[in-house]
C-alpha cells in the first residue's frame, strides 16, 4: 500500500481521539447522549484543531447503525460509508470552491429530501467564511428554518468573516490550540505503534513547533521520522528544526541578569559553531522573554505553551526579573531580531545585542525611561533649591555663590558620566549625528550600520527623540557660572596641545588623532572652562570630534590637569567662506555651466 | 372578521416564538402540512398572499399564514407592491379578512406611516420586541435554562447576557451550557468559561475596559481570544487607540457638560458614561504617553519589526507601565 501520510492515518474515528478539544467533545457527546442535537453547529479554529475530524465524528455519532451513541462503531455499514467519504447523507462541501449563491440554492433544493440510509442528512461546510454575501443570506433562509432530519455543521478559521445573523443562528464551539502538553501523549502513542522510539524531549519541540495544529505537529513527525530512522533523538529534532535548546536560552537569560556578557558571547559561539540560525536563535529568544513576561503579569496558564516542568523553571526565571526588566530586555531584543535579519555581519550584531542585554546601564541609562527622569528629577530638585534660596536671600555673598557652583559641578559630573555610558551603547550618539544632517551617516562606525534602519523610525517618531541629545547638552552649560579660570590657561593648553594629542596616540585614539591633526583642530578659544577648538574640512569629520570630545576632555585633563568642556568646533575664517559662503547667483552660475542653459531651472522657494 | 397580527422589531428569537404559540393553539402538529402555511415576505406579492390565505382550513380550528420578513412594511421597500391597485386591492382583503383567517406578519422593522401598517394596527394586533435590557436579558436567561432542565447561577446568567449578542445566540449558548454540564443541575460561571464562545464585539470592549482599568493579565487573555479568533491586530490597535483619543478629549475638555460632550465626540451616552468614570484613572500626559506608544508600535506593526500578538501583548504591557508612573 502506498504510504500515507501520518495526519492523514491518524485523523480521529470517534471523539476520544480528538485531542485537547475536552469541553467541545464532552459538550458533543451529552448531546447526542441526551438526543438534543443542534440543528446547526459552527465550528470555529485555527488550521489543524480538528474542525473537520470532529465535523465527520459528530455525523458517524449521528448516523451509526448503533446509534446515535456517543461511541460510533467504526465497522457498521454508515461508519465506514462515512469514513471513506462515500455515504449520501453526509455531504461534505468546500465553500472556498462552491461560494456562490447558485451553490447554496442548489443544497436548499435538496435540504428537504430525507436521508436516505441514515437518520439526519449532515451538511459539513467547511471554510463556510469564504461565501459571498448573497450565498450567505441564501443560507441563512435555510438556517432558520432547517428541516428537522437536517444538521448543519459549518466550518471556519475565521469566524469574525461570517455575518452575524449566521453567527447568532449557530451553535458555535471555539476549538482552542492543542496544548503541546497536550499533544504529546498522542505523539508518543504514534511513534510506538510506528516503531520508532523517541526521546520526549523531541517530541515535545516537535509538539511546541507546530504552534498548537495537531496537523502541522503530524507532518513534522513525519519528517523528523523520515530523517531519524528508528530513533527520535533531542538533537536530530533539534537540528531539523535549526533550534536551540530551551536550557541554552534560560541560561542566557540567566547570564542576562547575573551580568555576565562573557557566558552569553560564548553561548552565541557555541549556537554558530553547531550551525544553528541566528534569526530562529534570536527569535526564539523573544519567545522565552514573552514566555516570562506572560508568567510575570500572572495570564493565563495556557497563553504559555510549555510543560509544567517547564513552565516551573520560567516561573522561577521570572522570579529574578521584574516585569519592567523583562519589557526592557523584549524592547532590545526586538530591535535585535530585526536587525540580525538585515545585516551582512548578523553574529556581530548579535552579540553586540546580548551584550547590552547584560548590563543594561548601558542602554537604559538612555531608552529606559527611568534613569532619564532620575537625572531630570535631581536637576528639578537642586533648581527648585536655588530658586527657593534666591527668594529667601536676595543678597548672596561671592563665597556662598562659589561653594554652589563647586556642587553644580559636581553634579553635573555625575551626569556627564551617563551620558558617557550612553555613547557606548551608541543610541545617543546615533541621536546627535541625527540632529547634525542625516548626510552625515556614512562617517559612523561600522558596527553601528544596521542601526541605520532604525533611524528613520526615529525621525519619524519626532520630538522624543530629538530632545533626547538635549539633557547632555544642558548639562554641559550649567557649570558655566561657575568656573573662574583665568585665560592664562587657554595658553598653557595651546603649548602643550601637542602633549595631549601624543597623549591620546598612546591611549590608541590614532584615528581620531589623525582626523585632528588633518583638520587642524586646535584650541582657539576659552570661557570659564568652556572650550571652543579650531577646525577646517568637512562637516562629517566635525561630527566625528565631536561624538569623541569626551575623549579629548580626558586627554587634556590627564595631561594639563585642567577640567574644560568642549563647547564646539569654530571653522576657521577661510576654510569656511571656501565651503559655505556661496551665494545664490555664483551657485546658479556654476550650475549653468555644468550642465548649460537648458537644463537648468531657477525655481524660487 | 379573522385575526390579523404585525410582530415586528430585532428580537426574531421572541418573535418565531410568539408565531410559533399561536400556530399550535389553532393547528394542532398533525394538520400542520396543510393549514399551517409559511411564506417568505421578500419575494412574494399581495396577490400570492390573498390568494394563499383564502384557502379555507381543511381540519384544523383556522388556517394560519405566517409571511415572514415582510419587507414592504419596512421603510422604502416596495418589492411586494408591484402596482398602486394591488396595494390597494390587499389593504382591502386587511380589512375584512375572511374568520377562519389567522393572518401574521413578522419583520425587522417597519414604518408606520404605511397603509398596510394603519390597517393592521386598526383590525388586529400589533407588537415590538425590541432588543431586551440587561436586566431582562439575564432574567430570560434565568428562565430559559429552567425550560432546559438547569438552574444558572447569577453571576453566570449576568457573565452570559454581557457576552452574548442576540437572543438566538442566547439560546445556543444555554443549549451549550446545560449539555456540558450534563448531570450537574446548576450552570456555574466556571463551566461558562469553559464552553461558552464570546462575541467579538463584547471582548473587544472587554479588552479596552481591562487595560483602562489596570487590570493586565485580564486584558491580555483577552488579547489572546481575539487574537485567536483571527481579529486582526490593527483593529484591535485601532479600537485601543481609538478609545485613548477619546479619552484625550475627554481630559483637555474637563468641564463641559455630558451633552456637549456627547455631541462632539460622537459617542454612546453609555460607552461615554464609563469612560467619564475610567478618565479618573489618567492624567492628560499620560493620556499622552500612551498614544505615543500607540503611534509607536503603529509604526513597528507596519515595519514588520515586531510580530503581531508579542506586539500588543508588550503594547498593553507599557500602557500599564505608564499607568502606573
Amino acid at each position: 500500500m502506498a504510504y500515507v501520510a501520518l495526519y492523514r492515518k491518524y485523523r480521529p474515528r470517534n471523539f476520544d481521539e480528538i485531542v485537547g478539544q475536552e469541553a467541545i467533545v464532552r459538550t458533543l457527546k451529552n448531546q447526542v447522549k441526551s438526543g438534543k442535537i443542534g440543528h446547526a453547529y459552527l465550528f470555529c479554529g485555527m488550521r489543524g484543531t480538528g474542525k473537520t475530524s470532529t465535523a465527520r465524528v459528530l455525523a458517524k455519532a449521528l448516523n451509526c447503525e448503533h446509534g446515535p451513541t456517543d461511541t460510533p462503531c467504526n465497522k457498521c455499514k454508515n461508519c465506514i460509508a462515512i469514513n471513506e467519504g462515500s455515504m449520501m447523507d453526509v455531504i461534505e462541501m468546500d465553500a472556498a470552491s462552491n461560494r456562490g449563491i447558485d451553490d447554496i440554492r442548489a443544497l436548499r433544493e435538496r435540504v428537504n429530501f430525507p436521508p436516505s440510509e441514515g437518520r439526519y442528512r449532515v451538511y459539513i461546510i467547511d471554510e463556510v467564511h469564504m461565501l459571498t454575501t448573497e450565498a450567505f443570506n441564501a443560507l441563512l433562509k435555510t438556517l432558520e428554518e432547517p428541516p428537522r432530519h437536517v444538521v448543519f455543521i459549518l466550518a471556519t478559521t475565521e469566524p469574525n468573516r461570517l455575518p452575524a445573523t449566521i453567527l447568532s443562528r449557530c451553535m458555535r464551539f471555539d476549538f482552542k490550540r492543542v496544548q503541546a502538553r497536550e499533544m504529546l501523549p498522542h505523539l508518543k502513542r504514534i511513534t510506538e505503534e510506528n516503531g520508532v522510539d523517541a526521546e520526549e524531549r523531541a517530541l515535545l519541540l516537535v509538539a511546541r513547533n507546530s504552534q498548537g495544529s495537531m496537523r502541522d505537529a503530524l507532518s513534522l513527525l513525519d519528517k523528523a521520522l523520515s530523517f531519524g530512522g528508528n530513533r527520535l533523538t533531542f538533537e536530530d529534532a533539534l537540528s531539523l528544526f535549526g533550534a536551540v535548546g530551551d536550557d541554552l536560552l534560560m541560561e542566557i537569560a540567566r547570564a542576562a541578569k547575573s551580568r555576565n556578557p562573557g557566558r552569553i558571547l560564548d553561548v552565541i559561539e557555541e549556537v554558530v559553531n553547531t550551525g544553528k540560525d541566528l534569526v530562529r536563535f534570536a527569535d526564539d529568544l523573544m519567545v522565552l522573554y514573552r514566555n516570562m513576561l506572560m508568567v510575570s503579569v500572572g495570564a493565563n496558564r495556557e497563553l504559555v505553551d510549555v510543560t509544567d516542568e517547564e513552565y516551573g523553571r520560567l516561573e522561577a526565571l521570572a522570579k529574578i526579573y521584574s516585569t519592567e526588566e523583562i519589557l526592557n530586555s523584549l524592547d532590545l531584543l526586538k530591535k535585535a531580531a530585526g536587525d540580525v535579519r538585515w545585516a551582512s555581519q548578523p553574529r556581530t550584531v548579535l552579540e553586540a545585542a546580548m551584550v547590552k542585554l547584560a548590563m543594561p546601564e548601558l542602554w537604559t541609562g538612555d531608552a529606559g525611561e527611568a534613569a532619564k527622569v532620575k537625572v531630570l528629577e535631581q536637576r528639578v530638585e537642586e533648581l527648585e533649591r536655588r530658586l527657593k534660596e534666591l527668594l529667601e536671600s536676595p543678597a548672596l555673598s561671592v563665597q556662598e555663590e562659589k561653594k554652589r557652583a563647586k556642587k553644580d559641578e559636581n553634579l553635573a559630573k555625575v551626569k556627564e558620566n551617563g551620558g558617557e555610558k550612553g555613547n557606548m551603547a551608541g543610541e545617543p550618539l546615533r541621536d546627535e549625528v541625527e540632529e547634525k544632517s542625516v548626510e552625515e551617516e556614512d562617517m559612523k562606525d561600522g558596527p553601528e550600520k544596521p542601526e541605520k534602519l532604525g533611524e528613520e523610525a526615529a525621525r519619524l517618531e519626532g520630538k522624543p527623540e530629538v530632545s533626547e541629545g538635549a539633557p547632555g547638552e544642558e548639562v554641559r552649560q550649567s557649570p558655566g557660572g561657575g568656573k573662574r579660570k583665568k585665560d592664562g590657561t587657554l595658553e598653557e593648553l595651546k603649548t602643550k596641545w601637542r602633549d595631549v594629542l601624543e597623549e591620546l596616540e598612546k591611549s590608541g585614539k590614532m584615528a581620531l588623532v589623525n582626523v585632528m591633526k588633518e583638520c587642524r583642530v586646535e584650541p582657539c578659544d576659552m570661557k570659564n572652562g568652556a572650550l571652543f577648538l579650531s577646525f577646517e574640512g568637512f562637516e562629517g569629520h566635525k561630527t566625528l570630534i565631536e561624538m569623541q570630545k569626551k575623549l579629548i576632555e580626558e586627554g587634556i585633563k590627564s595631561v594639563t590637569g585642567l577640567e574644560v568642556v568642549i563647547k564646539g568646533l569654530k571653522k576657521n575664517e577661510v576654510a569656511a567662506s571656501k565651503d559655505e559662503d556661496v551665494s545664490d547667483e555664483e551657485f546658479i552660475r556654476s550650475a549653468v555651466e555644468l550642465f548649460g542653459e537648458d537644463l537648468v531651472e531657477i525655481e524660487d522657494e | 372578521m379573522g385575526e390579523l397580527y404585525l410582530f415586528y422589531g430585532q428580537e426574531k428569537l421572541l418573535i418565531m416564538e410568539a408565531i410559533e404559540k399561536i400556530k399550535n393553539k389553532y393547528v394542532p402538529e398533525a394538520y400542520e402540512a396543510m393549514d399551517f402555511q409559511r411564506l417568505d415576505g421578500e419575494e412574494i406579492t399581495y396577490d400570492d398572499i390573498v390568494n394563499v390565505s383564502r384557502v379555507v382550513p381543511m381540519l384544523a380550528e383556522k388556517r394560519v399564514v405566517a409571511v415572514l420578513n415582510a419587507a414592504f412594511l419596512e421603510e422604502g421597500r416596495k418589492s411586494a407592491a408591484k402596482s398602486e391597485s394591488s396595494e390597494n386591492r390587499f389593504v382591502e382583503f386587511l380589512e375584512n379578512t375572511p374568520p377562519y383567517l389567522c393572518l401574521i406578519f413578522s419583520a425587522e422593522k417597519v414604518d408606520r406611516r404605511k397603509k398596510i401598517f394603519k390597517v393592521i394596527q386598526q383590525k388586529g394586533f400589533v407588537k415590538e420586541f425590541a432588543p431586551l435590557s440587561f436586566k431582562d436579558k439575564v432574567r430570560w436567561i434565568e428562565s430559559r435554562s429552567l425550560k432546559y432542565g438547569k438552574s444558572i447561577e447569577p453571576s453566570a446568567a449576568a457573565f452570559m447576557a454581557q457576552f452574548t449578542s442576540d437572543l438566538y445566540h442566547v439560546d445556543g449558548e444555554i443549549k451549550k451550557a446545560v449539555a456540558y454540564v450534563h448531570e450537574k443541575n446548576k450552570i456555574e460561571k466556571k463551566d461558562l468559561e469553559r464552553i461558552m464562545s464570546r462575541s467579538t464585539e463584547a471582548n473587544i470592549f472587554g479588552l479596552i475596559d481591562s487595560i483602562a482599568e489596570g487590570k493586565v493579565s485580564h486584558a491580555i487573555n483577552i488579547l489572546n481570544d481575539l487574537m485567536y479568533a483571527g481579529e486582526k491586530s490593527l483593529v484591535i490597535l485601532f479600537m485601543i487607540s481609538r478609545y485613548f483619543m477619546n479619552l484625550f478629549a475627554i481630559k483637555v475638555n474637563e468641564g463641559r457638560t455630558f451633552s456637549e460632550l456627547q455631541k462632539g465626540l460622537n459617542l454612546h451616552p453609555y460607552a461615554l458614561k464609563k469612560m467619564l468614570l475610567q478618565a479618573k484613572n489618567f492624567t492628560v500626559q499620560q493620556v499622552r504617553d500612551i498614544l505615543s506608544l500607540c503611534q509607536k508600535f503603529d509604526l513597528d506593526l507596519k515595519r514588520g519589526r515586531i510580530e503581531e500578538k508579542k506586539g500588543l501583548e508588550m503594547l498593553i504591557l507599557k500602557i500599564s507601565r505608564v499607568m502606573k508612573n
